[in-house]
């Protein structure tokens, strides 16, 4: 019997002549390799799961880095404006240029040219271009103007990119009190800190894709839009502020004091509509800036105010019924005992009444008041005028000037008190103490924000005894009260004057003097209020009345105009065609000095 | 049955093509508006460029200065001002001027 596998191959000689095809295989093998190649499918069809279902945000992700461009959206700070929307601060664009050093190759003329515009030293320039890094900055905050004289230059490796500038159109006139922001933008001083939330806003960002050119054909979703800082309306008038500044940086620089400030009061609302200091320095240029002119003096330093503090003291005598305006005071001979302290009056003003304690501005006769007076009397005028708390304005730094506890006065302390000495107040605290004068005896908190409507205050003192105090100050103003230089053509004033000595290694220095003028006007309706405090005047004059009063004299008559208040007083007119007439029948040339 | 699937491959074909141009025409049209976008924002910060350097020309400070030595002018005072209420009927008088002045003289201290 013959084998059957050896016949197959006759029988399948029909399929070829290869003896290969005719091998017969096991039949496992040829089940492994239809396993093999499912299991290659399968593996296919898993991984194509893996890619596309299971892990597809990793893979789009990574696409998206490829293709997706994040620009950044700088969002623009906020502006500062007065209260008649006049700018005191804007960003405006501006160019970082910067350099990629491997790829600048470029002569030395140009770069000469270069340090020229970006006004940098040549040789400095040459050395930062010179290293071996990839980006160095060249001047961030560089004018637009400039930026496109420094592209026309055309050197390879200098690029620009596009950053924001704050400007300060006022200049030092408000300097102290507007502040300053960085270079990244951050507020550094003034208002510029105390808003620097609100002025700030949030950058965003953007996610495009964009095609060869550059060019963006697609937003992506994933993008932050940008939210601008908000603009912020202070109380501010521009013109009164800078009418101040100009007035105070005369009588500092006349007198050559330390320094001076001063602010106006709305008296009516108790917005602040200027607040001045000197010296000052330049926001838009602050290389030679020192500690000493950042200073908002007005706010953040407190000073033993000296005499114009009676008016107060005499107000709550006045409101307690303790003195009438028809009391005499026996003053002679200028010097008086209290508690064993001789308090003196620059001169002996013999018998005199109220409306001439203020007038002469006599210590001796405000002492006799304060020691019939309850010391919870005066405590409770001291704190209901603000002294010894904090103002309520957001400014960074703002004094709450210096008040002992009242258990803790001695009884001399309190006589001292009375006409300004031992106790520390600021500049805005002296201005804002005096509106219980204004308007019918009430106190509204300052701020340095636009009201809407006026607030509706405290009621300090009665409306009689501020019209009879008003009636007082203005004597002060008048010829023979201690402040002529505070009278103002057309409207009626009134104030009163401080000398005060200041306090050294714990004495008094009698040479040294702060002279301080607080006013209103008009005096019998008044429309602002105003304080200006001069720090050691050293140019011959020294009192209040001779430093201090000359600035309220030259802003008041100016801001009462700004403000569109009539004159209560008869001028004598003084009118323009009038004097026309006259000049028209002089030669043109000399018209122009007699005319407007 | 051949004859429409023939059409329907043309009509897949044509709408294909047609998908194809509209998204060119769309990533087109983006980048024109994004490009017009961008010129909204120039303009914008000229503006407000611009609004800053006219405040800073009409700063107090700089009319004072002009005023004062360019145009030998003076501050205004109570005396030299003549006050208009709201509301008033009718303008307080003007005070006379001369009558006809000579034309040089005018122009000269008008400058």
């Amino acid at each position: 019997m013959k084998n059957p596998a050896m016949r197959a191959p006759k029988s399948a000689a029909s399929y070829g002549k290869s003896p290969l095809l005719n091998v017969k295989l096991p039949p496992g093998r040829a089940w492994l390799v239809k396993g093999l190649l499912f299991a290659a499918f399968a593996a296919l069809g898993l991984r194509a799961f893996w890619v596309q279902v299971w892990t597809t945000q990793f893979y789009q992700n990574q696409g998206d880095l490829r293709f997706v461009r994040t620009i950044e959206l700088p969002a623009m700070r906020g502006r500062i404006l007065d209260r008649n929307g006049n700018i005191l601060a804007s960003s405006i664009p501006a160019k970082t240029i910067w350099a990629d050093p491997t790829q600048v190759e470029s002569g030395n003329d140009k770069v000469q040219q270069l340090a020229r515009l970006l006004g940098l030293n040549a040789a400095d320039l040459q050395r930062r271009l010179d290293s071996n890094k990839q980006f160095v900055y060249l001047k961030r905050q560089v004018d637009i103007d400039v930026a496109k004289e420094v592209k026309a230059l055309g050197i390879k490796g200098i690029y620009e990119s596009p950053s924001y500038k704050r400007y300060y159109p006022e200049g030092s006139a408000a300097a102290q009190l507007i502040g300053f922001s960085n270079i990244e933008g951050q507020g550094q001083d003034g208002m510029e800190l105390a808003l620097q939330a609100r002025l700030a806003g949030h950058p965003g960002v953007r996610k495009v894709v964009k095609d060869r050119l550059g060019n963006v054909i697609e937003d992506v979703s994933g993008g932050v839009p940008p939210v601008d800082g908000q603009d912020v309306r202070l109380s501010i008038d521009s013109k009164i502020q800078y009418l101040t500044y100009q007035a105070l940086k005369q009588s500092v620089e006349d007198n050559k004091a330390k320094n001076g400030s001063a602010v106006v009061i709305d008296a009516k609302t108790g917005e602040i509509l200027a607040m001045a200091n000197y010296p000052s320095f330049d926001p838009n240029s602050r290389k030679r800036m020192t500690e000493a002119d950042i200073r908002n003096y007005a706010v953040t330093d407190a000073f033993e105010p000296g005499s114009v503090l009676k008016p107060i003291t005499l107000s709550a005598a006045l409101q307690a019924g303790i003195i009438t305006p028809t009391t005499v005071f026996h003053t002679a001979p200028g010097c008086q005992q209290f508690y064993g302290a001789n308090i003196c009056d620059d001169s002996n003003n013999g018998n005199i009444e109220l409306p001439q304690v203020i007038q002469y501005s006599s210590n001796v006769a405000t002492s006799q008041v304060v020691s019939k007076m309850p010391a919870q009397v005066q405590w409770n005028m001291y704190t209901a005028v603000g002294f010894g708390q904090r103002p309520q304005i957001e400014f960074p730094g703002a004094t709450s000037g210096l008040m002992r506890p009242m258990k803790r006065w001695r009884p001399i302390d309190r006589i001292t008190m009375g006409f300004g000495y031992g106790l520390g107040i600021s500049t805005l605290q002296l201005a804002h103490a005096y509106l219980i004068f204004a308007d019918r005896g009430r106190i509204f908190p300052v701020t340095l924000f636009k009201h809407d409507e006026a607030p509706e205050g405290v009621q300090v003192v009665s409306p009689a005894v501020a019209r009879e105090m008003r009636g007082m100050l203005a004597l002060v103003t008048q010829p023979g009260g201690t402040a002529p230089a505070a009278a103002v053509p057309g409207y009626s004033t009134g104030g009163k004057t401080g000398t005060a000595w200041i306090a050294k290694d714990g004495k008094y220095d009698k040479k040294l003097f702060r002279a301080q003028f607080v006013g209103l006007a008009p005096i019998h309706h008044p429309v602002l209020v105003m304080a200006v405090s001069v720090d050691q005047p050293t140019g011959g004059k020294h009192f209040g009345g001779q430093v201090s009063a000359p600035v309220f004299g030259a802003v008041v008559p100016q801001a009462l105009r700004i403000l569109g208040v009539q004159p209560d007083l008869p001028v004598k007119p003084d009118l323009v065609p009038a004097q026309t007439a006259q000049a028209l029948q002089l030669p043109a040339g000399r018209a122009m000095k007699g005319g407007a | 049955m051949t004859r429409i699937n023939f059409l329907l491959l043309f009509v897949v074909v044509l709408c294909a093509m047609s998908v194809v141009r509209a998204q060119y025409q769309g990533r087109r049209m983006f980048a024109a508006l994004d490009v017009a976008q961008q010129r909204a924002e120039q303009l914008q910060m000229d503006k407000d460029r611009l609004q800053v350097e006219y405040r800073a020309m009409s700063a107090p400070g700089r009319i004072e200065r002009i005023a004062r030595t360019q145009l030998d002018m003076r501050p205004i005072t109570a005396a030299r001002t003549i006050f208009v209420h709201e509301g008033q009927a009718t303008l307080p008088p003007l005070p006379v001027m001369p009558q006809s002045p000579p034309k040089p003289a005018s122009q000269g201290a008008r400058r």
